[in-house]
């Protein structure tokens, strides 16, 4: 079996928008998500700032219970399902509950760390039942499949900064070999103290705003937020006469199987799995006309990310949009594939490509068309979505606009 | 998906019956229990300090590589069961290879590195946190670093679905085979065990342990829940094709399964957990094209607690009516490895096919309300020809694989 699979909903919750119009506003105009974070100490890193959603009223999602019980890359997560949902009451179990499910990326979850601190703060008794469920990552996604009753694969992806694609990609897949008849995939990642301690000791963090690919780029920055698209046969979507994006029609993965936190300069880890992606949306280099970056403006990535174009796409690199829209909203770890997977389904609904905010100068390093600061318009059809993560995790997948056959 | 059919050819096991398959299979079929009073971990402010935990473990002796000593112990067990499996397997290790993957679940990844880093960062004020131990706290590090020292160049993929991680690996790598993603798959499961975890099971009520003499019981009436193990079980996946091909070892046919989640109703959340876990079993069957009748031997999750016993039993009576298979649940011996326990449940099924024996659910009791055929207390001599191995968590996750002899 070999079905298609189409995008019905897409929701979004970033520190530019807590829904899928806001957001798309401002990815248009080019605005920065990005200022002071408040949720935890900054003192002594190299940035205080980051993405952080500011105006989030976890309440206005959820029920008083799960707001108290939930942590907050669930409650994130499920403002963006709710978002895809766009106030219908459609219920995506249809015939069989056990054929629709729900896998969820994330980078550091519900971060259990916390639990320790609590344990040592206060000791062991002092530890509740809530406790534990909150700091439980496997139960991400959990909530969703048993809010909605969806009775399908409920799976946490771990693939750090891949893993919202990931969680794309596997769902498209369950959906195309004929396992599941509808996914809710995405990602999620709340703003972490730790991540954020993390990239200032491994020399990350941008000590000014996030630059992607330009030259004076000094790293990356933190931020948080969620997103889902809902993925369905065209089939059914037709069916229920749903609104359909665009179609996932492809996914690529690999690995670079060299070094924990280094990617690979050359990019040859990450030009395998683009390859791997065109290669099984049976399509070929030449059907690409945007790419959406991983795009971090780390030194490193952004330079092997430029090299792994290049060998794909060779001289026809250079004429291809490629832009990070986590200049804008910062590095969003495991939900940024996600969130770029949702972008990306608004740019084959609109035609306009979201810009490379805070570009500046050339790199002679990193010389393609990253459409700095402004927006562009143009007749997209077809878009490569690359996320790579630590271990050399690299993972692509192919957006394509839908044309019913 | 296509009519490609995937084998098992390798199994490595790192537990706390033995590191090495050998040792393992050796004290599983003899129903050696594993279970004791914990030794290198601190458990001491437990109600109970009972655990499976892995002695004795030099990684050293499986690890060829220098500079291990800034991998942590989750990745250690890791790292090492997969050397084992691609030994077991009869294939080389580290040249890079791009038709290799790597699917790994683990519940918690890296708890204590991930606690150890917060304890720096609060407690230091200039925050000066090294950066060596930032990358044990991602949780695909274990994974990724199987992909470094295997040189697996293909797909790296890190799931956590609580209890059924191990599990669900095991059948995405399958997938992945399936789909032409890579042509052999390292897949399982791994989990260390800290006080964290023994700590969750007890405030989440799955574990009532109190007294250092109690065993752990499943299917049993006197049952006192969960005794929390660590370890990693890898197994090497690759069609059957290519395994004839090459002249593997093959241990059994993975013929299907089925993953589920049991999104139940608070009012009534067992009886909906049964009848989903039923369904699962009953779709994962199907799929294999095995009828009920045919299943030899089912390696349950079997957990020892009270809801996940019953649910458990009830959905294999729903399933096999009054013609139970024969069951048994190896966590009295390991201890429950969390992330680990639905690949240690997988190499079970594998080693009841390949050496025509059953392993017991050792200090077994009876329980009126469960009416299934326990292989108690003692391996069983049975020619297995089809076997099932159950996993499911306490978020609803249920995963089921059925295995067959190679005919």
């Amino acid at each position: 079996m070999n079905r298609r699979v189409v995008i019905t909903g897409v929701g979004v919750v970033t520190p530019v928008g807590i829904t899928r119009e806001r957001f798309w506003q401002s990815m248009k105009e080019g605005r920065s998500g990005i200022g002071q974070i408040t949720t935890f100490d900054t003192d002594h890193y190299a940035n205080a700032r980051g993405g952080e959603i500011r105006d989030f009223k976890p309440e206005t999602f959820l029920d008083g219970k799960d707001t108290d019980i939930l942590d907050r890359s669930t409650q994130l997560l499920h403002a963006a399902v709710l978002d895809a949902f766009d106030g219908t009451d459609f219920d995506p179990g249809f015939e069989d509950r056990f054929r629709s499910g729900v896998i969820v990326g994330t980078t550091t979850g519900a971060d259990s760390s916390n639990f320790h601190s609590k344990w040592n703060r206060e000791g062991f008794d002092s530890i509740l039942t809530e406790d534990v469920l909150r700091y439980r990552s496997d139960l991400i996604p959990n909530y969703i499949s048993q809010r909605y009753r969806l009775k399908g694969p409920s799976l946490l992806v771990t693939n750090a900064c891949a893993a919202g694609t990931y969680a794309i990609g596997q769902a498209m897949n369950l959906i195309r070999s004929g396992r599941a008849d509808f996914m809710i995939a995405g990602g999620t990642e709340r703003m972490s103290d730790l991540a954020m301690c993390g990239f200032n000791a491994t020399r990350s963090l941008s000590s000014d705003e996030v630059r992607p690919f330009d030259k004076l780029r000094k790293g990356l920055l933190l931020g948080e937020g969620a997103a889902v698209l809902f993925l369905e046969t065209p089939e059914a979507a037709t069916k229920r006469a749903a609104k359909i994006y665009g179609e996932v029609a492809g996914f690529g993965l690999s690995c670079d199987a060299a070094h924990m936190t280094s990617p690979m300069v050359g990019g040859e880890g990450a030009a395998l799995s683009m390859l791997e992606a065109i290669r099984d949306a049976g399509l070929s280099a030449d059907d690409i006309d945007y790419i959406s970056a991983h795009g971090t403006g780390t030194a490193l990535n952004d330079r092997m990310e430029t090299n792994a174009v290049k060998r794909v796409f060779g001289e026809r690199a250079y004429r291809i949009p490629m832009s990070s829209i986590k200049s804008m909203i910062g590095h969003t770890l495991g939900a940024s594939g996600a969130i770029e997977a949702a972008a990306c389904a608004m740019i084959l609904e609109t035609g306009i490509i979201p810009p490379t905010i805070n570009y500046t100068e050339k790199d002679a390093d990193c010389d393609l068309y990253y459409v700095p600061n402004k927006a562009a318009e143009a007749r997209v059809n077809t878009i490569l979505s690359n996320s790579y993560a630590f271990g050399g995790n690299n993972a692509s997948i192919i957006l394509r606009r839908f044309e019913n056959e | 998906m296509n009519d490609k059919r995937v084998v098992v050819t390798g199994i490595g096991v790192i537990s706390p019956i033995g590191c090495g398959l050998a040792a393992f299979r050796k004290n599983l079929f003899a129903g050696t229990c594993g279970i004791r009073e914990a030794r290198d971990i601190d458990l001491s402010e437990l109600p109970c300090n009972k655990a499976g935990e892995v002695v004795d473990f030099n990684p050293k002796d499986f690890i060829p590589r220098k500079n291990i000593r800034y991998l942590d112990r989750v990745t250690l067990f890791a790292v090492s069961a997969a050397v084992l499996a691609m030994k077991d397997a009869g294939l080389d290790i580290g040249k890079a290879n791009a038709a290799r993957g790597t699917v790994l679940g683990s519940m918690y990844s890296g708890w204590s590195s991930i606690s150890s880093f917060r304890e720096v960062m609060e407690t230091d004020r200039l925050k000066r946190v090294s950066p060596a131990l930032f990358p044990n706290t991602v949780l695909n590090a274990p994974a990724s670093q199987v992909a470094i020292e295997l040189g697996n160049q293909g797909p790296c993929t890190s799931v956590n679905t609580g209890f059924s991680s191990g599990a669900d690996a095991i059948a995405l790598g399958c997938d992945y085979l399936k789909e032409g993603k890579a042509e052999i798959v390292i897949a399982g499961g791994a989990e260390e065990l800290n006080k964290w975890i023994a700590g969750s099971l007890v405030k989440n009520s799955l574990s009532h342990h109190r007294d250092v003499s109690d065993m752990y019981r499943v299917f049993s009436s006197d049952r006192k829940g969960i005794i929390p193990g660590e370890g990693a079980c890898m197994v090497v996946l690759e069609t059957r094709e290519q395994a004839l091909e090459r002249q593997a070892k093959v241990y059994c046919e993975i013929l299907g399964g089925f993953t589920g989640t049991s999104a139940a109703d608070s009012y009534s959340y067992a009886l909906t957990m049964e009848a989903d876990m039923a369904t699962v079993v009953q779709k994962a069957l199907e799929s294999s094209g095995v009828v009920k009748s045919e299943v030899d031997y089912i390696c349950a999750e079997g957990n020892g607690t009270r809801t996940g016993d019953l649910a458990e039993a009830g959905a294999i009576s729903r399933v096999f009516k009054n013609e139970s298979p024969w069951v048994s649940s190896i966590k009295p011996m390991i201890g429950h490895t969390s992330g680990a326990a639905g690949a240690f449940n997988a190499a079970a099924c594998c080693l009841a096919i390949r050496h025509g024996r059953l392993p017991p659910t050792i200090y077994y009791g009876e329980d009126p309300e469960i009416r299934l055929r326990i292989v108690a207390d003692r391996a069983k001599k049975a020619n297995v020809q089809k076997a099932v191995s159950n996993a499911f968590s306490t978020g609803g996750n249920t995963t089921t694989i059925v295995f067959g002899g190679m005919d």
